[in-house]
């Protein structure tokens, strides 16, 4: 196969192209696969480090997987990936963990989501446990509200968004933070708040984005939330509810480009650097 | 840098030297999301790039 890391992808974002560029600058033979075009094989002679991008949890979870199964160091692990992918795997974890996160509950139909709905009381917050970007996740303000939103995904043929997760809105929850975690050290942090017109501060949508202190609870959580998923590199996004922080989630493919702009770190070098120490190992 | 023929509209598009396969692009002119792919041989076009899926993401 060649290379001493294979950068596996679907869709080149700026991300994978800062990546590209930063392990090619630091001498490390690239090998690049495009899961899209190139298939995958339990025969592939694999790189000893395959970084997994691609866009797809899928492809990403099944492309670690392949290459973990050929002695690989995947990173993030099929594992992480899945874990981190889930959002209703991901509290089963932090639970176990001790991690705080909002209050949440989980439900299958209607019926349930309807009963949700009522203990965890209005404004809520529902969405389904795969999904990023702030895909369907919806601010519930009243039941009503609530009894729409599950009769619309009904009417959709996956399991997964007919599954809702149903959580207390965290005052103050249009802007959160989010800490880079590479190797069990965090990187820095990041606040993101909506952007105008919307409740939701994912940078994908318009979130805008200011560099903050990385104090030392939210070091401790964020590293702590990594950890428990499994990932070297991952981001952890929080929100705080006026006393501490809660949280919220984990991505295990993390883009961070509102990430760099906001705090300056370089953080594909950052990785090449680690992927270094890692291939020394 | 390569310009190809947008398979939406028949229009031109330029693409960068570094693309990858893969990578999307805007038409500007019609407003389609392109997606580039390259053959065994580096021979590059352009096709309609696949609809965002619920499992895309971080």
């Amino acid at each position: 196969m060649g290379g001493e890391v294979e950068l596996l992808y679907d869709v080149p974002r700026l991300e994978e192209k800062l990546i590209m560029r930063a392990l090619k600058s630091s001498g490390i033979e690239l090998k690049l696969t495009n899961v899209k075009y190139s298939p995958l094989s339990w025969s592939d002679q694999a790189a000893p480090v395959a970084l997994i991008r691609p866009i797809s949890m899928v492809r990403a979870i099944y492309s670690a997987s392949l290459r973990e199964a050929v002695g690989a160091k995947a990173i993030n692990s099929s594992i992480s990936i899945m874990f981190a992918g889930d959002k209703i795997l991901t509290l089963s974890r932090f639970k176990q963990a001790g991690i705080p996160f909002p209050e949440s509950m989980i439900a299958f139909g209607s019926e349930a989501a309807e009963k949700a709905g009522k203990m965890i009381g209005y404004p809520a917050i529902d969405k389904p446990p795969i999904g990023s970007w702030g895909r369907l996740v919806t601010l519930v303000k009243d039941h009503q509200t609530l009894q729409s939103i599950v009769e619309h995904r009904e009417l959709l043929l996956s399991q997964s968004v007919k599954t809702h997760i149903i959580q207390r809105y965290i005052d103050g929850g249009d802007h959160d933070y989010r800490v880079l975690v590479l190797g069990g050290e965090p990187l820095g942090a990041i606040m993101r708040s909506a952007a105008k017109g919307d409740w939701r501060s994912n940078v994908a949508r318009g979130g805008r984005v200011g560099a903050v202190k990385l104090d030392e609870e939210l070091s401790e959580l964020a590293v702590k939330a990594a950890e428990v998923i499994g990932g070297e590199f991952m981001a952890i996004d929080l929100f705080h509810d006026g006393e501490k922080y809660l949280v919220n989630e984990v991505n295990g493919v993390p883009e961070f480009k509102g990430f760099m702009e906001a705090t300056k770190i370089d953080v594909a070098e950052r990785l090449a650097k680690y992927v270094k120490l890692v291939l020394k190992r | 840098m390569p310009t190809l023929t947008c398979p939406v509209c028949g229009g031109e598009i330029e693409i960068p030297d570094d693309a990858l396969p893969g990578e999307l692009f805007e038409h500007e002119e019609c407003g389609a999301q392109l997606e580039l792919e390259v053959d065994e041989n580096g021979n590059m076009r352009l096709k309609e790039a696949e609809e965002i899926s619920e499992d895309w993401g971080e």
